[in-house]
């Protein structure tokens, strides 16, 4: 990640993504990847066909109960 | 996903508050948990590591320097955890008698001047994500949506939210229930069924 604030970043891979971007986004993008070659990798792997939307279905299959019970089972070992 | 802590809760946080260890927590448990998932691809494995780091966390809590300090400190031991597992599962398929040679793709993600562009890279798909599920999550009706969000975005488990609702507890169950189904029908829907 090199040379431009990260907060930009997400919004013009989702916007990439989405097929909105504007000319100026898409240079905007186009100079990010050209900046480096591990932002190309990202961005390759990242827009990946599935890839955010498994990161979707890890979030819906979570069980945060679970986490709990395991964290308060070690502190009350502790 | 920066951490945000005034000051005053940040000191509260080093001397052992619970609610601002519960803050924190929450804050951390699901970008973990993708974080992770992403690494080890099972799901017991991942809460195991991220219920492990949330601890880890708890007795380092008087050592942490800042909130950033915190965050980093979550990701790394998260990641440590997932890339031993991974080790140890390699490990165990070529047997005791198998070479290092063959952890060479492990052995690459063990390199530190990776960590600090992965942690980046991480915050960037935990928002991406994030963006992707608001989009999928308006289109969901209007309470299901509330209490949806609530739930997975904001974090607030099921007690507090039929709290602030006013309904039950079976009420919120079954609503997040129903919009976890919606969202993965979406999912399908957008030709990801064999994916999933």
């Amino acid at each position: 990640m090199t040379n431009m604030p990260n907060a930009d970043i997400p919004d013009l891979i989702d916007k990439y993504r989405r097929q909105t971007l504007a000319e100026a986004e898409r240079e905007a993008l186009q100079r990010w990847l050209n900046e480096h070659e591990d932002n190309r990798s990202y961005f390759e792997k990242i827009t990946a066909p599935g890839k955010i939307e498994g990161m979707i279905k890890a979030i819906l299959d979570m069980d945060r109960g679970a986490i709990r019970g395991k964290l308060e089972a070690r502190r009350r070992g502790k | 996903m920066i951490i945000h802590l005034n000051e005053l809760s940040f000191e509260k946080f080093g001397v052992g508050d619970e609610k601002v260890y519960k803050i924190v927590c929450d804050l951390l448990e699901v970008p973990l948990y993708v974080f992770v998932f992403d690494y080890v691809k099972r799901k017991d494995a991942a809460e195991d590591i991220v219920a492990e780091t949330l601890f880890k966390l708890w007795v380092n809590r008087a050592k942490m320097k800042g909130p950033l300090h915190i965050q980093r400190f979550a990701y790394f031991t998260a990641r440590n955890m997932a890339i031993d597992l991974l080790k140890q599962a390699a490990h165990e398929k070529t047997g005791p008698a198998g070479s290092m040679g063959d952890l060479g793709q492990l052995e690459d993600l063990i390199d530190e001047t990776r960590t600090t562009r992965e942690l980046e890279e991480a915050e960037i798909s935990f928002r991406l994500a994030m963006k992707e599920m608001e989009a999928l999550v308006h289109q969901l009706p209007p309470k299901l949506r509330q209490v949806f969000h609530l739930r997975f975005i904001d974090g607030m488990n099921v007690a507090d939210i039929a709290r602030l609702v006013g309904t039950a507890h079976s009420t919120v169950y079954n609503q997040c229930r129903a919009a976890c189904e919606k969202i993965r029908k979406g999912l399908e829907e957008k030709g990801l069924k064999d994916f999933l």
